[in-house]
């Protein structure tokens, strides 16, 4: 609820006081940025839909340019029933007083800048709780712990998802001791994927992530499968004749593995760029794995003599 | 550039526009979920009961800590908790000594809900956390069991027919909270869950 509009609803309060006090956590932590008191747009294939990998912001709050000094002035003075009831001995005289620093501002070159945070991190709120209401910013100049073209790329960086690969396998259902395993992926789609954060009109930076690569364990050691891992940057669907270059033969029947099954992991490689190379950096590469059990067989054969 | 602390209530008040989260679904958070920050707790939690009102009271199950701040965390979430209350039964506003804005709207909302009304009974808080620290900012959480609370038709007067859904189950109550340059912390926000607490 707008907490502005809240003592116009002081009447419909009245019939359940109390309670909780402030709004409900948040839900759906798939991606790693919720903006909160931000204006920062997210946008691209790559925001959502996918998985991250949980890559953090060194800082889960800043400040970022907020309103003029005229927008300031009239919210501050919109909201001079607060003052009074927040102090309760205070006179218009100090009221004034107050808003003057406010007033003070109109027509001087500059922006009031506001703090904002990132609500999926765990620190995100206890970072913003540090951070002044608001910080007068002449132009040209960034605060301390104002929002930079670098920070806005570490946003793009947490925001940035890729699909979750779907393991395709030959033979799909059950494997056979010796029989090679074929892997590839389904449902990759395109195979670069973007996210852009900006500040209508101030800044923006984009990342992209490349499908470049993906890396197969066979949820084994290596005396009991061999692993191929030619595999292009998606797997080798399966041919009939076709050179096997990407899968898994198992070596050893799965009877005496936990629920008589190999857990096979495949691992998607996104490495990640910075558009036009706005900042330097050095992100690792984004990694999303997916898992299948395979059970293995032993082909049992018998030998007649005839 | 200049500075400013928002509306630090006794000193200073100021009130932003921005700020308002977005309401949305309760995620399931629980005390135990939340990251923790470095924590030094050592021997045995304490109870405190805090009266409130004459027949209104307050049992604060407080983990120990030699961490001074941790305990000073530990301490504001129960001096503003109880604080509140007491501005409900009392009518003693001491509370917004220790709110900064955009919470401080939010707390004296909710202390102005109660109107003519007033609360008798016994809350509880337990499984107290300070879940994360930032320079001067810092999240506390804990549950809060106001299952033995009545809301009374004016102070002193009868419990109303229709108990309130909070006198039904605990639930997680967190707060932001910042350190002034006087020291004190105060609440800036709050969070709730409905998970989490169950007994």
């Amino acid at each position: 609820m707008n907490r502005l509009l809240s003592a116009a609803v002081t009447g419909l309060l009245l019939l359940d006081p109390g309670g909780p006090r402030g709004d409900g956590f948040q839900d759906g932590r798939t991606a790693g940025v919720r903006l909160e008191n931000s204006k920062i747009v997210i946008t691209g294939n790559g925001a959502k839909g996918g998985k991250g990998d949980g890559y953090q912001l060194k800082r889960p709050c800043w400040y970022e340019p907020g309103p003029d000094a005229a927008e300031m002035f009239k919210t501050q003075e919109d909201v001079r029933a607060y003052w009074f009831r927040m102090n309760p001995n205070g006179t218009e005289e100090r009221f004034q007083a107050f808003l003057k620093q406010f007033k003070d501002k109109i027509g001087q070159p500059g922006r009031w800048w506001t703090p904002a945070y990132n609500e999926a991190d765990a620190r995100g709120r206890a970072c913003w709780g540090g951070l002044d209401q608001f910080v007068w910013v002449p132009p040209g100049t960034t605060p301390p712990a104002g929002i930079t073209l670098a920070e806005l790329v570490e946003i793009a960086r947490a925001a940035l998802t890729v699909p979750e690969p779907q393991v395709k396998l030959n033979p799909d259902a059950k494997s056979y001791v010796n029989l090679p395993t074929w892997v590839w992926l389904g449902g990759v789609g395109t195979p670069t994927r973007s996210v852009t954060a900006s500040i209508p009109g101030v800044m923006s930076a984009t990342v992209t992530a490349s499908l470049q690569d993906i890396k197969i364990d066979a949820g084994t050691s290596s005396d009991r499968a061999e692993v191929r891992e030619d595999c292009g940057t998606s797997g080798r669907p399966y041919q009939k004749g076709g050179e096997f270059t990407c899968g898994v033969r198992y070596l050893r029947a799965s009877v005496d593995q936990p629920r008589e099954v190999y857990v096979l992991t495949v691992t998607t490689v996104w490495p990640v760029e910075v558009e036009d190379d706005v900042v330097p950096f050095a992100y690792d590469p984004v990694e999303v794995g997916a898992t299948r059990d395979v059970p293995v067989g032993e082909v049992q054969s018998t030998v007649r003599r005839r | 550039m200049i500075r400013m602390r928002g509306l630090i209530a006794p000193v200073v008040a100021a009130l932003l526009g921005a700020g308002c989260a977005t309401a949305g679904a309760d995620r399931p958070f629980t005390p135990r979920q939340a990251a923790a920050p470095t924590r030094a707790t050592a021997g045995a939690p304490s109870t405190e009961t805090i009266l409130v009102g004459p027949k209104t009271k307050i049992l604060v199950e407080r983990p120990a800590t030699t961490d001074p701040r941790q305990a000073a965390l530990l301490k504001a979430f129960t001096d503003i908790y109880t604080g509140m209350w007491k501005a409900v039964v009392t009518g003693d506003d001491s509370y917004l000594a220790r709110v900064a804005d955009p919470g401080g709207r939010e707390a004296v909302d909710w202390v102005l809900s109660f109107d003519d009304l007033s609360v008798r009974g016994t809350a509880r808080i337990y499984a107290m956390n300070v879940t994360a620290v930032m320079d001067g900012g810092a999240e506390v959480g804990a549950c809060v069991d106001e299952t033995r609370l009545r809301v009374l038709k004016g102070r002193g007067g009868v419990a109303v027919p229709t108990q309130p859904a909070w006198t039904r189950a605990a639930y997680l109550q967190a707060m932001i909270l910042a350190e002034g340059e006087d020291g004190v912390w105060r609440v800036k926000d709050f969070r709730h869950g409905k998970e989490g607490c169950a007994q």
